[in-house]
């Protein structure tokens, strides 16, 4: 009797993620808890929020990720010209065919790097997030279905909030989470420079280490592991302390709720579990709720701690 | 409470007008209490009602408030339920010690309260408080011969509820039941007690109450702003609730006959079902306890407050009856009496009861006249006489000067008796006994005695010696009393009135403070009686015995210690043994040979050797009010004819003579100790019973450090040995069983897990820290995904197979993580936690690596 019971996971599938894993870490360095959760996130099949200073390496994590799994990577830079048609995608008129042509917006991907989310206006900010939320999206009327894979790494700059639309707080619940990348340590960063010397930088590793098939035959699996009755009565406990806190404005949807329960799932699956734990409920935690509850980061961690510590995690089965 | 129990015979009429009187007292705050009681009931239940409402936590102020409130009617309730029938010493301790225990435990279950709500415990405590509360009844009759009615018992297990559910109240469903158990129990306290204070702490009570309705509210109104939802408002309860205290209001606002009719048998101690309950307050059927009745008499006692009904025998109080146009009655036995009004005399028509008994109050027994009643026996009792009031107590009864050796002789009046005065004190005459003495400084307040005479057949009034005041009900004639001897006072009468109190009032002597004190001479009297001596060769022996006992002590009250102590110390009280017949100085043989007598021989000898030592003594006779025969539910002591008793008073100068008790066994009455004195005689108490059963102390108190010292072992040899031998059902529940004696060690050592954190990472987290067997670590990684899987994990293993190795995989974790092994890892990891605590959150929940190692 052991672990090796207890899961699930096809043994290619796993080897897939672990090289994709790796190559998340090569471009990244010295981040793997960041890698880990961008991981939870791809397989929980949500969006990300990456909030950090310019230079951190936020994109190259997003390109890393776009050529690690295969599918097609488009990306897009906010800025206040930004028209909901860039995104989306404009139907245009063809002289020899006298038609009307859809022409596919960078939406049409598998993996869109939405950069400087905030500075685009709220107009094309609602479009990528009717995108995001419905995998659809509506072009004069016409409705057309994006990937099934569609995900988005959107960034923002905490920083420079000058000509920013800051994003309102029912459409930051489209993110599944909010990571934010930090520096590398002193030693990740020695390296970073012993790598650079010697040429110029090239866009690393081209080559797909997880297939599209392989990725949405995990997401399924992951949507499909069990949660426990208390586990469940667990997450519903800390959402409404969230909301019952004097710190917090505005407490977690149930949409916020959902998603929680699905990137805990997503943890649960990369610890080579069949069921989900409070563990992983806590571990996903500060990510899924700092994107909804409207706090500064270090407010927000210190408030996800208190409530974390306040409500018992159940220790029977119900 | 609507009548009390344990009375004689008392007419309905009788108690309906004292229940009204009583309902009249606390109708005022009764009113405040009732309304406060439907003000909380509209705002509470109008505020909210989901169940997550109930289950909120309010502010610690608001339990603080919850708590205090509690103690208030807590307070109310024991002063109530003490009746004044308690010392106020032992009711302010048990308030001190109520008010100190609520308080503690608030404070605990205010550190702990994450734990204590989460857990099912709560309830089971409630209940097993109650439990306790109503167990102590059958152990409290049982031991210390006192109890409690059955409503006040009930009531009582209430108080001790509300107090445990203000305590663990950190909720707003505890706080509520509280609340409400609090008014319940200031209705009932308002219902059962007369006394004003209790009114006003009700009002008070009242006032708190609304208070902290407001703060209640409040706390609703903040959580409701915060939670933001609709709540629905349950009309049921609007209704049910306020019309609760209404009807009781109503019933008890209709006074009269009806109320009582209304709550017969509503309170089972109330005597209205028939019973009787000798642990009951009061009540309306027989009884122990004496009431005097007004209407429909049909039996007598001995009264204060009773009206005089006609009787054929030799009474006190003569009547006459204007109304009963027929011939006086030929009496037997005629004795003096005194004359009293006609509108005294209550109808009588049927034969009387007569109960020789005393209750608490000397009163009378009284039936009434409904046919269907059965026939009332007499009460009958051996006693001489009662006492009512505090014992030991030397009742005097005869006084001795001349000996000639074998016999003493009485004293006789002289011809010039001090004279009597009669003063009137609350409109009640009290026969006013000059003071020979100066006021000295020896005396410690008046002491009050009442006695009944019941079988004694003398005239002669028994009392104590420093009588000042004596008080019959209605005897307003100076003329009913005579001096008997020169301090001894007799009525003018063939004997003492049976069944009739005469109190007694006399100045209470604090024997200690006679030692040093200068003013005294204690030069004899020029009374040559008082210090005659036999004229026999046997008093020279009798005289160097005292000298000898006495040799380098000062003259004065140290020498009388002296003797009286050596008396004590060494001879033995025999009441058969007699000196020989042809023995012709009786106490020689006493105090040389025997060494064993009577009270007589003793009392004698100390008079003898006094007056050796050029003291002025004399020889008392009378009963002895002995303590042992206290009782307890009656509050009296009887004085039976083995109590007869002798000692001897010594003159101590200053026109002051001083009771001496030179037999062992018997004591004199001292003034009753302070609160101070108390403790320091209860701790005296208990240090003496410490040494009397010392060996027995030494090795209880030895296994009971033994057993706290290794308590934590102890106990984790119960749940490790219920581990292994309590079958488990399954593989989850076994792996179950197999955390929880984990957690309970990880707790004897001081680490128990945080509420928020989960076994698995708690049990791993400790590993971090101590330097375990790499065998240990392999463990500790089979079983974390067990643990996780018995908890959370919804698919069942793969049966047969899979039951064998978890058993393995949990007796090894069993072996592994011994207390002692813990205990070593969870100082090391107290030491690291210490240095490293400024980097360590005190909960890294996210901080850590996720945990891939299965993958």
């Amino acid at each position: 009797m052991t672990v090796a019971e207890l899961s699930v996971s096809s043994s290619s599938d796993l080897v897939a993620l672990s090289h994709l894993r790796d190559r998340l870490n090569l471009a990244l360095r010295g981040k793997p808890e960041v890698v880990e959760l961008v991981l939870v996130c791809l397989l929980a099949n949500g969006h990300l929020l990456l909030e950090d200073k310019p230079g951190l390496g936020k994109t190259t994590l997003a390109k890393a990720l776009a050529s690690g799994i295969g599918g097609q990577f488009a990306r897009c830079q906010c800025t206040p010209d930004l028209l909901p048609s860039d995104i989306t995608g404009f139907n245009i008129f063809n002289q020899s065919s006298h038609e009307f042509e859809f022409r596919e917006g960078p939406v049409f991907s598998d993996v869109l790097l939405a950069d400087e989310i905030n500075r685009a206006t709220p107009r094309t900010q609602s479009a990528l997030l009717e995108a995001m939320a419905e995998r659809q999206v509506t072009v004069d009327t016409k409705r057309y279905s994006l990937s099934t894979q569609f995900f988005v790494i959107a960034t923002q700059n905490p920083v420079d909030q000058h000509g920013t639309y800051p994003l309102p707080e029912a459409q930051l619940d489209r993110f599944a989470m909010k990571l934010s990348v930090g520096y590398p340590a002193a030693a990740d960063e020695v390296r970073m420079l012993q790598d650079a010397v010697g040429g110029l930088r090239s866009g690393g590793d081209v080559q797909p280490v997880l297939s599209l098939e392989q990725l949405s035959r995990i997401q399924e699996s992951v949507a499909a592991l069990s949660v426990a009755p208390n586990v469940q009565n667990y997450l519903v406990r800390l959402a409404q302390e969230t909301r019952r806190h004097t710190s917090i404005a505005l407490g977690l949807s149930p949409r916020g709720l959902l998603t929680w329960q699905r990137v805990a799932q997503s943890h649960a699956w990369l610890s080579g579990r069949t069921f989900v734990t409070p563990d992983d409920v806590q571990q996903v935690a500060v990510p899924v709720l700092s994107v909804r509850i409207g706090l500064d980061p270090a407010e927000a961690e210190t408030v996800i701690q208190e409530i974390l510590t306040d409500v018992p995690v159940p220790d029977c089965q119900e | 409470m609507f009548g009390r129990r344990k009375s004689g015979d008392v007419s309905r009429s009788a108690e309906a007008r004292k229940t009204n009187a009583r309902a009249a007292n606390s109708r005022v705050a009764r009113s405040r209490v009732t309304s406060s009681n439907l003000a909380h009931s509209n705002l509470a239940h109008s505020a909210a009602t989901a169940t997550d409402q109930h289950a909120r936590r309010t502010t610690a102020t608001l339990h603080w408030m919850t708590v205090l409130l509690a103690l208030l009617a807590s307070l109310t309730f024991v002063l109530a339920d003490a009746d004044r029938a308690r010392s106020s010493a032992s009711v302010w301790i048990q308030i001190t010690i109520e008010v100190v225990a609520s308080l503690g435990f608030t404070w605990l279950v205010r550190r702990r309260i994450g734990v204590i709500n989460e857990k099912p415990l709560i309830i089971p405590i409630l209940l097993l408080v109650v439990l306790l509360s109503l167990l102590w009844e059958p152990l409290q009759r049982w031991i210390f011969q006192t109890g409690r009615p059955f409503e006040t018992m009930v009531m009582n297990s209430q108080k001790t509820l509300m107090l445990a559910t203000a305590v663990f109240g950190s909720r707003v469903a505890y706080q509520r039941l509280s609340v409400i158990i609090g008014v319940a129990l200031a209705i009932f306290c308002a219902a059962i007690s007369t006394e004003h204070r209790v009114h006003w702490l009700i009002a008070i009570y009242g006032f708190a109450v609304v208070s902290w309705m407001i703060a209640s509210h409040w706390d609703t109104l903040r959580s409701r702003l915060i939670a933001g939802e609709a709540r629905r408002l349950p009309l049921r309860w609007l209704i049910i609730g306020p019309s609760i205290p209404l009807l009781m209001l109503l019933a008890s606002a209709d006074g009269g006959n009806r109320a009582i009719t209304a709550m017969r048998g509503f309170l089972p101690g109330s005597g209205g079902d028939g019973e009787s309950d000798p642990f009951s307050r009061g009540g309306v059927n027989d009884g122990e306890n004496l009431v005097a009745g007004t209407d429909n008499i049909k039996s007598f006692g001995p009264i204060e407050d009773a009206p005089f009904a006609e009787d054929d025998k030799p009474s006190l109080y003569d009547l006459f009856n204007d109304t009963f146009d027929e011939p006086v009655r030929k009496v037997k036995d005629q004795d003096r009496a005194i004359a009293l009004p006609p509108q005294t005399l209550a109808e009588v028509n049927a034969r009387m009861a007569k109960s020789e008994q005393a209750g608490k109050e000397f009163s009378t027994l009284r039936k009434s006249t409904r046919p269907d009643h059965k026939k009332i026996k007499d009460l009958e009792s051996h006693a001489l006489l009662y006492i009512a009031g505090r014992v030991p107590l030397h009742l005097r009864m005869e006084t001795y000067d001349i000996f000639d050796g074998v016999d003493w002789i009485a004293e006789t009046l002289t011809d010039e008796p001090r004279g009597l005065a009669m003063a009137s004190s609350y409109g009640r005459p009290w026969l006013r006994i000059p003071c020979a003495s100066r006021a000295l400084e020896v005396f410690d307040g008046q002491e009050t005695h009442a006695i009944k005479v019941i079988n004694l057949r003398t005239n002669v009034i028994p009392a104590p010696l420093q009588l000042r005041a004596l008080h019959i009900d209605k005897v307003d004639q100076i003329g009913m009393f005579k001096w008997y001897n020169d301090t001894i006072l007799r009525m003018d009468r063939k004997s003492l009135p049976e069944f009739t109190a005469i109190h007694l009032q006399s100045e209470c002597m604090d024997h200690s403070l006679l030692r040093d004190y200068d003013e005294l001479t204690f030069h004899a009297l020029s009374d040559k009686k008082r210090t005659q001596l036999p004229e026999l060769e046997e008093i020279a022996e009798v005289r160097s015995l005292a000298q000898q006992w006495t040799r380098g002590i000062p003259h004065g009250y140290q020498q009388i210690e002296a003797i009286c102590r050596q008396l004590r110390t060494q001879y033995t009280v025999d009441r058969s043994a007699h000196a020989p017949e042809e023995c012709s100085f009786p106490v020689g043989h006493f105090l040389f040979e025997s060494k064993r007598g009577p009270s007589y021989q003793f009392a004698t000898a100390a008079t003898l050797m006094l007056r050796s030592l050029g003291y002025s003594t004399r020889l008392v006779s009378g009963f002895y009010g002995n303590p042992n025969r206290f009782d307890v539910a009656k509050g009296h002591t009887a004085v039976h004819s083995s109590d007869t008793h002798f000692w001897c008073e010594v003159f101590v100068g200053a026109g002051t003579w001083v009771t001496l008790e030179p037999t062992p066994g018997y004591e004199v009455l001292n003034p009753p100790p302070g609160l101070w004195k108390q403790a320091l005689m209860l701790l005296a108490g208990c240090a003496q019973w410490v040494l009397r059963h010392w060996l027995m102390v030494l090795i209880t108190s030895a296994i009971i450090a033994v057993g706290f010292a290794k308590r934590h072992q102890l106990a984790d040899l119960g749940y490790t040995l219920m581990w292994r031998f309590v079958p488990a059902r399954n593989a989850r529940q076994r792996v179950l069983q197999t955390m929880r004696l984990l957690e309970r060690r990880l707790r004897f050592v001081g680490l128990a897990r945080p509420s928020g954190v989960t076994f698995t990472k708690w049990f791993r987290r400790q590993q971090l820290h101590s330097e375990l067997r790499p065998e240990a670590l392999s463990t500790t990684a089979e079983f974390s995904p067990l643990a996780d899987w018995a908890v959370y994990g919804v698919d069942e293993l793969d049966a047969a197979l899979l039951r064998s190795d978890v058993e393995t995989v949990c007796r090894q974790v069993v072996r592994l993580f011994t207390l002692a092994e813990l205990r070593k890892s969870a100082i090391q990891s107290r030491l690291e936690l210490d240095a490293r605590s400024s980097i360590l959150k005190p909960l890294n929940l996210n901080s850590s690596n996720p945990e891939v190692a299965y993958s």
